[in-house]
């Protein structure tokens, strides 16, 4: 008699665990579906954002005949000249990191000429040198790297020759026209 | 005998329901198989005019790729025009393109209305194809705040509206959010503002620097040197969670790492807030890095960069995403 309370005890709290074990497993497969569908407010905007993108409003307009459609060129604006103290430059930021630029006009072409340094590693010193026609398109790009110079500035103009100081004391002469550092 | 029947059918029973939701957790991962061939890359650009006949050649120009192809062409391109400051002097907000001539937005939007057009009139008699033009800034520099994202907004609104009045163009905002460039409060005030006001959705063109490559992120891992103060639930929001906010990731290293970066965010989302991402492209930068002489392991190609996102989202289930398009940067 004994040993069958013991069995019916042990029989009872061996379903007590399973039981709890399976309510837990339950929940976890009903956590993961909620996850899945997410908000639904959210996930309806999203899909009426992706539709409206991919399936653009149409008016009523005809096609026009390309050749006599382009708009009339405007000349561009005149190129920005001078030595501009902004840290904005044209590349991923773990890729270059500018200090200042300098701009200015060499024969037909507009420069700009970015110091800096390596996005990951500032004592990589680098210039990115962009060249554009007069409609400021046509680029022309080359990138100089100074390792172990450290950061690069530009520090004054003489015409198209810049003067260049890098964190480790070293001076460079750029001469715009030419494309040489020196 | 009865009894122990039925404590085995129970302990059955129980062991069934266990071992499912472990099944189908051990099912979410590997289940991919290869990347298909990647899908045509189309062109962004960073912008150093706003001119209306450069954008219409432009957009010209991808309508005409996409009348050459075959069948029906879907595409997504950025035209960066730099970053956005306000002008006390001139009253409005201005684009700085990158060196060129400083633009107020109302001209880069007249701008990027020519791009849509260029495209439309350029398909010709292809009444199909699409194509979503994501106006773009950046979080480098001037006003990275709430009033500039609805400003930017509003902007976009009226590209927007414009297309409407044409055909196979749709507009977007976008903005190349990188953690080397500002911290997380200015790019957030900037995605809710430009949230405030949006018609149409924004991309994050950005990065996720700092972000890990092989687990799913504490909301706080992240960042960058200039800016540590990054963690992953920022990155997610100003990506997916704001409501307007679309990823298209910068996949330029070789090395597949933002690829995995990008898959483990999406993770993210998913575990943390009930949502992984869907992507509206990979951004490349092949061609500007051809343009400036090579850069050392960050020069994927469109295919490259596709296939590697591709490949990392459909590696599990939970970030699965098959249906995004491939675009490449280069200098105008």
């Amino acid at each position: 008699m004994a040993t069958r309370t013991r069995t019916d005890a042990h029989t009872r709290r061996l379903l007590v665990i399973l039981a709890v074990a399976t309510v837990l497993a339950g929940a976890t497969v009903l956590a993961a579906v909620a996850a899945s569908g997410g908000d639904t407010a959210f996930q309806a905007e999203k899909a009426r954002q992706q539709n409206a993108a991919e399936h653009p409003a149409a008016g009523q307009l005809p096609k026009p005949d390309p050749a006599l459609s382009r708009p009339a060129e405007q000349p561009e604006p005149p190129w920005p000249a001078g030595i501009f103290q902004d840290r904005e430059a044209p590349m991923p930021a773990s890729q270059f990191q500018a200090v200042n630029r300098w701009q200015g006009e060499v024969g037909n072409r507009r420069l700009a000429v970015y110091a800096g340094y390596q996005g990951t590693d500032p004592t990589r010193g680098l210039l990115l040198i962009f060249s554009y026609n007069d409609k400021s398109i046509d680029a022309q790009a080359k990138l100089i790297e100074r390792p172990g110079d450290g950061v690069l500035r530009i520090l004054s103009a003489d015409g198209q020759v810049l003067t260049i100081g890098s964190d480790s004391g070293r001076q460079y002469r750029y001469d715009a026209a030419t494309g040489q550092l020196s | 005998m009865g009894r122990s029947v039925h404590i085995r059918r129970a302990i059955a029973l129980c062991c069934a329901v266990l071992v499912l939701p472990l099944l189908s957790v051990t099912m979410l991962e590997g289940t991919a198989g290869a990347a298909p061939t990647a899908p045509p890359r189309y062109i962004s650009r960073y912008m150093t005019t706003a001119s209306g006949s450069t954008l219409y050649n432009y957009g010209c120009a991808q309508g005409t790729f996409d009348l050459n192809r075959a069948g029906t062409q879907h595409s997504t391109v950025v035209l960066d025009f730099g970053a956005v400051y306000y002008s006390s002097t001139r009253g409005t907000y201005m684009a700085t393109l990158f060196g060129g001539t400083d633009q107020p937005l109302s001209t880069v939007r007249e701008g990027v209305k020519q791009y849509g057009r260029g495209y439309w009139i350029c398909t010709g008699g292809d009444l199909s194809s699409t194509t979503e033009v994501g106006m773009g800034t950046n979080n480098s520099a001037g006003s990275v705040t709430y009033s500039a994202g609805a400003f930017f907004a509003n902007r976009v609104d009226e590209v927007g509206s414009y297309y409407a009045t044409i055909a196979q163009v749709s507009a977007a905002g976008a903005n190349d959010i990188e953690l080397g460039w500002s911290g997380p409060t200015a790019a957030r005030n900037w995605v809710n503002g430009y949230g405030s006001a949006n018609n149409y959705r924004m991309f994050n063109y950005g990065d996720a620097a700092g972000c890990p490559t092989d687990h799913i992120p504490s909301s706080t891992e992240c960042g960058t040197a200039a800016h540590p103060e990054w963690g992953a639930e920022d990155v997610w929001y100003v990506s997916w969670g704001a409501l307007p906010a679309w990823p298209v990731p910068e996949i330029y290293t070789t090395s597949g790492s933002q690829a995995r970066q990008w898959k483990y965010l999406s993770l993210y989302g998913y575990t943390h807030h009930g949502s992984s991402m869907n992507f509206v492209a990979s951004l490349t930068q092949y061609y500007a890095c051809l343009q400036v002489g090579g850069c050392s392991g960050t020069n994927n190609t469109p295919a490259q960069g596709w296939s590697q996102l591709w490949d990392q989202l459909n590696s599990d289930s939970r970030s699965a995403d098959t249906s995004f398009h491939s675009t490449d940067i280069r200098y105008s």
